[in-house]
Formats: C-alpha cells, structure tokens, sequence
C-alpha cells in the first residue's frame, strides 16, 4: 500500500476500529513515515485535550430539586387525568407531534 | 472521580441498563420514587451535553427540563427497544436542534471563562482550557454534538448514530471530519516541540 492509501485509513486506525492485521501493518508504515506518524499523534492529541480540558458541567443542587417537584407534580397530573379520563390524553401531545 | 465520569462508566455497564429497565417498568407502574431516580441519574449528563450545544446555562436547564418532561410522558407507552438513556439523548438532541434553529433569545456564553478559571489550575492550564473550549465552541453544530456523544460522553458509534438519526458509517465519518477540524483549530496553540518529542 502507498503512503496515501494509509492516510484514507488512519481515521479508523485512531478510532481503534481497524482490524488486526491491518493496524498491525499501519503500525509498521508509522514507524517508517514520519507525516503520517505525526497526524496519528496529532489527532490523538487533540481527541486527549478535548478529554482532558472541555468543562464539566453540573445542575445545580436547587435545579434538580426545583424540576423534579416539577415533574413529580406534572406527573401525579397525568396518571390523575388518566385515571378520570383516559390513557390517550396523557400521550396524545406527542402522538400530535410525531404527526408532523 | 467526578460526577461525569461516574455517571458515564455507570452507564456502559450492562448491570446498569438492566437497573434502568426496572427503573422504568417500575415507574410505568406508577411508582414516582423510580421518576426520581431516573432524572438523578441522568440530569447531569443530559445538562451537560444541552450547555455545551446551547452554550446558555438558562436555555440548558429549560431543555434539560424539557427533555425529562417529554421522557416521562413517553415512557408510559415506552416500549424498551434499545437503552433508555440513547433514547433520552435523542430527545435531549432534538430539543437542542430546535431551540438553535430559534433566533437566539437569551444570548451566548462567552466560552465560560469565569468557569474555567480556578484556584487550583496554573496559567498555563487555564489557557489550555479556555483554547480547547473556544475550539470546541468554534465548530458547527453537527461537529459539537459528534465530538460531545463520542469523545467527551463516550458513546460508541452505534449508540451516537442512534441519537444522530443517522447511518452508522455517516456516523463514524463525521467524527473523523470533526476531529480533524478540532485538530486544525487546536494545532496552533500546542506546543509543536513537545508533539514531536512525544512522537
């Protein structure tokens, strides 16, 4: 394989999603190719900042306990309307809007 | 460990899905404990990946809402074809894809510089997370979300495609192009010695 042919796999080679004897082999051309080396540990690098660096978000303590109230509530609604009425007024919204 | 890497091994363990499923069978009997279970085990992950789409914390938390309120109401009729949680974030995605197509109500974050700035950090970390953040900020819409689902929240392709709506080969080649563009937006600020030295 030339070294372009390489290149069209290293995506799946950084991915972990080549098979045995093809990485076995990518990693024979690597060894031997400083261009494609260095995009293997450059797309590895960059995957490894994303990890490391993105910022953690987290709800707040007062937002969670805030909606589930809110869903708890919204729910007793529900199963109360269902059990006056019934099952297709609690699903009905979303059947309306899978219809659009 | 963190809250986001506790909650994501939790979730690619098998016994968990088996966990979930009760949780759910439970709470279409009726059982509002198993409501709140459900939403604690997912509302950090689901606010997470809905701030960095939205990059609002206001609008997060009303899609976050959302997206529970819609699950639950769902759940009723739920049939458990694949994991719960894969099919939460298909909600949550929509949700998100909406409220961007929405002309922009509350306004943007400036890449959450108050947030990345900690005592602990040194300059130099702090720079480094405010360049992968702008990076990530920088990117389309589609390029984000892949990145968020695979990289960052550690869902396999399969799984993303799911969530995507999309084929799982046009899956995989969108995490590649987006990595690439990542790479390209991250490659100045590396130190390009160290790279090599690494190599």
């Amino acid at each position: 394989m030339r070294c372009e042919d390489w290149q069209i796999l290293i995506d799946t080679y950084v991915d972990n999603s080549l098979d045995e004897t093809l990485t076995l082999r990518m990693e024979k051309h690597l060894l031997s190719c400083a261009a494609c080396s260095y995009e293997v540990h450059s797309l590895r690098q960059s995957v490894s900042l994303l990890k490391a660096n993105v910022e953690s978000f987290e709800t707040t303590p007062q937002y969670r306990e805030r909606t589930l109230a809110a869903l708890l509530s919204e729910h007793q609604q529900g199963v109360s309307s269902i059990s006056q009425e019934n099952n297709t007024q609690w699903t009905l919204p979303f059947n309306l809007e899978k219809e659009k | 460990m963190n809250n986001r890497d506790h909650s994501e091994q939790l979730a690619r363990d098998p016994s968990f899905t088996a966990y979930e499923n009760r949780l759910i069978a439970r709470f279409r009997q009726g059982e509002t404990e198993a409501l709140g279970a459900l939403f604690e085990m997912h509302a950090d992950r689901v606010y997470a990946y809905s701030r960095h789409m939205l990059r609002n914390k206001e609008d997060a938390e009303e899609v976050t809402t959302e997206t529970f309120v819609k699950a639950f109401q769902h759940a009723l009729s739920y049939r458990a074809e694949g994991a719960f949680t894969a099919w939460l974030f298909r909600i949550a995605r929509n949700l998100c894809l909406d409220r961007m197509r929405q002309p922009c109500l509350t306004g943007l974050e400036p890449a959450y510089l108050d947030d990345l700035c900690d005592d602990k950090s040194t300059e130099q970390q702090t720079e480094t997370k405010v360049v992968v953040n702008q990076a990530l900020e920088m990117l389309h819409e589609d390029y984000r979300m892949i990145l968020m689902l695979c990289d960052i929240q550690q869902w396999d392709a399969q799984e993303a495609a799911l969530i995507m709506d999309r084929s799982l080969p046009a899956t995989k080649s969108l995490l590649y192009r987006a990595r690439r563009a990542l790479k390209e937006l991250l490659k100045s600020s590396w130190n390009e010695d160290k790279l090599q030295d690494e190599m």
